[in-house]
């Protein structure tokens, strides 16, 4: 079954060069005003977002998620609530796709693949869009937050960062900084480009302003007693979301861990090896892209092939393992968090475990 | 004709004046178009759009799909206008149906018309240029977040790696500290063992004397390398208290005179100190003082020769004192001054008498001045002498 899985999944993968321009085609041929209707942009825009469409299709078919299918439904929901594009369009467009790939796929391919987009169909009209803001009236730092975020959005990077400084002078920890101002706003920043409301531009600056704005806290971020429990965090190649991956490092650094972080664009070769040179207790991954699973799963396999590394647990996080409850475990790590803070009490508990053995 | 062929064609003069009409059927009252300028045959209301519209051509060399209006006389509907900057010309395509300015043209092309060739051609470099423009703006922002993530990681390690660098740097100030503290006791003890002999040191051949003083004065200077190694490993470790109470300065001075004299007379150096009138009070650790005075007072001594003159003053200066010693020595190259308060620097200047020294003495003095949020300089010339500065506040505040 795995197999056929993963079968269908490449077969899907061909596809997404040569299949999008077809279903536009024929998504014209039944609805001929909208030939008329669509902009050069737009129809250039409805091919792109057919490749997204293969894409999430054929990596949840690969790791057997209905679950991630439909996360990625529940988000196009959202997304396209704010444009001006009718729901019927977009159904409909899966519809053509379903058929487009049934015609397409070996026999035995059809009926996974049908069943994931006829899942995902129903799963887009039932799904409402997400409205609620991520800086919840619970957040102990809401003013902050909010605050912080708008600094942000306004381009005002040096009063986001004084903001945050003299928060810290007034006794914030860091670790509740990075809990409840930065965590929460970046989450923010991801679901108002969702909503159209900040442009991709936006969301980068806001981003790499936080990035820098974090690591003008890590004078006071290193002072914790090392406990002689060591952390590589990494995020998969290729990976522009690296945010969250620093946030876990650095949470743990707090802890008392000694930490260490490669960013995305470490190449394999040198994270095995420093993986030998450190000799870390945990190995920590994250991938934010659903199609960076699969690197991240072949990176899995090398260091399980190392018998120098029999000692060193790996933990997974990120967006995709979020959703799909078992994915973690399906690509071979020993546990996954959907937070830092349950991050750290994984990765306490496993190696307690391993010791007690 | 289909819905595409409804237009207009023109071919413009870079002020706006229709030089050409090719094709029109749009409305006939368009015919006799040539002459005019473009602007004068839209809507009078609207006229600010075509008049925007040519400024966009003459500036960007290209306008796309701009909806103009004609006088309600020649067409109700808007109609949708393209246009290009070509050797000096302006070419103007008009359709009555939003952007599909391909199949327009290629309706166009029937006619065979060079200007619609040019106009195409055009087209599709301008277009081409903004896709491509578009993906490497795209290309750019992510290249920026990717250098961003790589500044901030390397940021991460730097701070990383100074927090290390600093508990690395503890534990050599504790690992000399041991060492110092634990190599004084015997050699305190070896010191004590020599004077005994030396006491007893008649029946000896001269010789032996000499052996027994040239060991003596070695332990000496290594006790005094330990105590600075200690001053300075306490130092380094921020561990350099001071306790700060009123003392009289010229006491103080006087009593490091007092301890020191016997060193410059051994050379036929004068000491000579004039105390100002009034009394010199300041709140200061008084044995920190006395350390940093002794020091200023034995290396004037040590590069002094025999028969100078060394010269201390104490003077009162607004809410600090300053303290200098002067002396007629062998002075400092300018180069070297700047390398006087750092640790281990020795210059180039040598001991009138063969004394030696550890090169931690003005570090450690820099540093108890310091504690004091006082000063400290020197001045000097190659031949000229130096003098040595410290300041202090007369109060902590």
């Amino acid at each position: 079954m795995e197999d056929l899985n993963k079968r269908t999944a490449q077969r899907i993968r061909q596809l997404k060069n040569t299949l999008p321009a077809k279903v536009l085609e024929r998504h014209f041929l039944q609805i001929p005003s909208l030939r008329n209707k669509y902009s050069e942009r737009q129809k250039e825009l409805y091919v792109e977002d057919v490749g997204y469409h293969i894409s999430y299709l054929s990596e949840s078919i690969a790791i057997e998620s209905h679950a991630l299918f439909a996360e990625y439904v529940g988000w196009l929901k959202t997304f396209f609530s704010t444009l001006p594009v009718p729901e019927s369009d977009l159904i409909l467009s899966f519809e053509i796709l379903r058929d487009a790939l049934d015609e397409n796929l070996d026999a035995e391919m059809k009926p996974i693949s049908a069943d994931y987009l006829n899942r995902g169909i129903e799963h887009f009209k039932n799904t409402h869009p997400l409205i609620n803001t991520y800086i919840t009236d619970d957040n102990p730092h809401k003013e902050i937050a909010e605050k912080y975020l708008n600094l942000l959005i306004d381009g005002d990077r040096r009063g986001a960062a004084k903001l945050i400084m003299d928060a810290h002078q007034n006794k914030i920890s860091v670790r509740e900084l990075y809990l409840n101002v930065f965590s929460v706003t970046q989450k923010e920043t991801g679901r108002l480009w969702q909503m159209n409301k900040i442009s991709v531009a936006q969301e980068h600056y806001i981003t790499a302003a936080t990035q820098l704005i974090m690591s003008q806290l890590y004078p006071y971020l290193f002072n914790a007693v090392h406990r002689g429990r060591s952390i590589i965090v990494s995020c998969a190649p290729g990976e522009l979301h690296e945010i969250g991956a620093r946030m876990v490092a650095d949470m743990f650094e707090m802890e008392g861990w000694d930490s260490y972080y490669y960013g995305a664009n470490t190449p394999k070769e040198s994270l095995l090896k420093a993986i030998s040179e450190k000799k870390p207790d945990v190995l920590a991954l994250s991938a934010t892209m659903i199609f960076n699973i699969s690197s991240i799963e072949h990176l899995i396999t090398e260091v399980r092939n190392e018998p120098a590394f029999d000692r060193v647990k790996i933990l997974v996080g990120g967006y995709p393992f979020s959703v799909s409850d078992d994915l973690w475990r399906k690509i071979g790590a020993d546990g996954f968090a959907g937070n830092p803070v349950d991050a750290i009490a994984l990765a306490e508990s496993l190696i307690e475990k391993a010791e007690a053995l | 004709m289909n819905e595409f062929g409804e237009g207009i064609l023109l071919s413009c003069d870079p002020e706006g004046t229709i030089t050409k009409l090719h094709h029109n059927n749009i409305s006939p009252l368009l015919d006799d178009a040539e002459g005019k300028l473009f602007p004068e045959i839209f809507m009078r209301e609207k006229i600010g759009g075509a008049l925007e519209f040519l400024m966009e051509i003459r500036n960007h060399r290209a306008s796309f799909s701009r909806e103009l209006f004609f006088p309600m006389k020649i067409c109700k509907e808007p109609v949708y206008f393209n246009g290009v900057l070509n050797e000096g010309e302006i070419i103007i395509l008009g359709s009555r149906y939003r952007m599909d300015l391909v199949k327009l043209l290629s309706d166009f092309m029937l006619m065979n018309n060079e200007q619609i060739n040019t106009i195409r051609s055009l087209i599709k470099s301008e277009k081409d240029l903004k896709a491509g423009r578009k993906k490497t703006e795209d290309l750019y922002i992510d290249d920026m977040m990717k250098l961003n993530n790589e500044l901030v990681s390397m940021h991460r390690e730097m701070a990383k790696k100074n927090k290390e660098l600093e508990e690395y740097n503890k534990l050599k100030n504790q690992f000399l500290g041991i060492a110092a503290h634990d190599l004084r006791n015997p050699l305190g003890q070896i010191y004590n063992i020599l004077e005994i002999v030396e006491d007893d040191a008649g029946s000896l051949s001269q010789e032996m004397r000499n052996f027994i003083a040239m060991a003596k004065s070695r332990s000496q200077y290594m006790m005094s390398m330990l105590n600075e190694l200690l001053d300075v490993s306490a130092i380094e470790s921020g561990e350099i208290n001071i306790s700060p109470r009123p003392a009289d300065i010229v006491s103080i001075v006087n009593a490091v005179i007092n301890f020191n004299n016997h060193l410059a007379v051994k050379k036929g150096i004068s000491i000579n100190y004039d105390p100002p009138a009034e009394p010199l009070s300041a709140t200061v650790d008084s044995s920190k003082i006395e350390q940093v005075i002794t020091n200023f007072l034995t290396n004037a001594i040590k590069y002094s020769f025999g028969g100078s003159n060394i010269y201390i003053t104490t003077i009162r200066s607004g809410n600090e004192f300053i303290l200098s010693v002067k002396d007629e020595g062998q002075g400092i190259d300018e180069k070297e001054l700047a390398l006087l308060f750092r640790p281990f620097q020795k210059t180039s200047t040598k001991s009138t008498a063969n004394e030696k020294s550890t090169g931690l003495g003005l570090f450690i003095v820099k540093k108890i001045i310091e504690a004091h949020k006082g000063r400290v300089w020197a001045e000097s010339k190659p031949g000229a002498g130096s003098i040595f500065y410290f300041s202090v506040p007369l109060s902590r505040g």
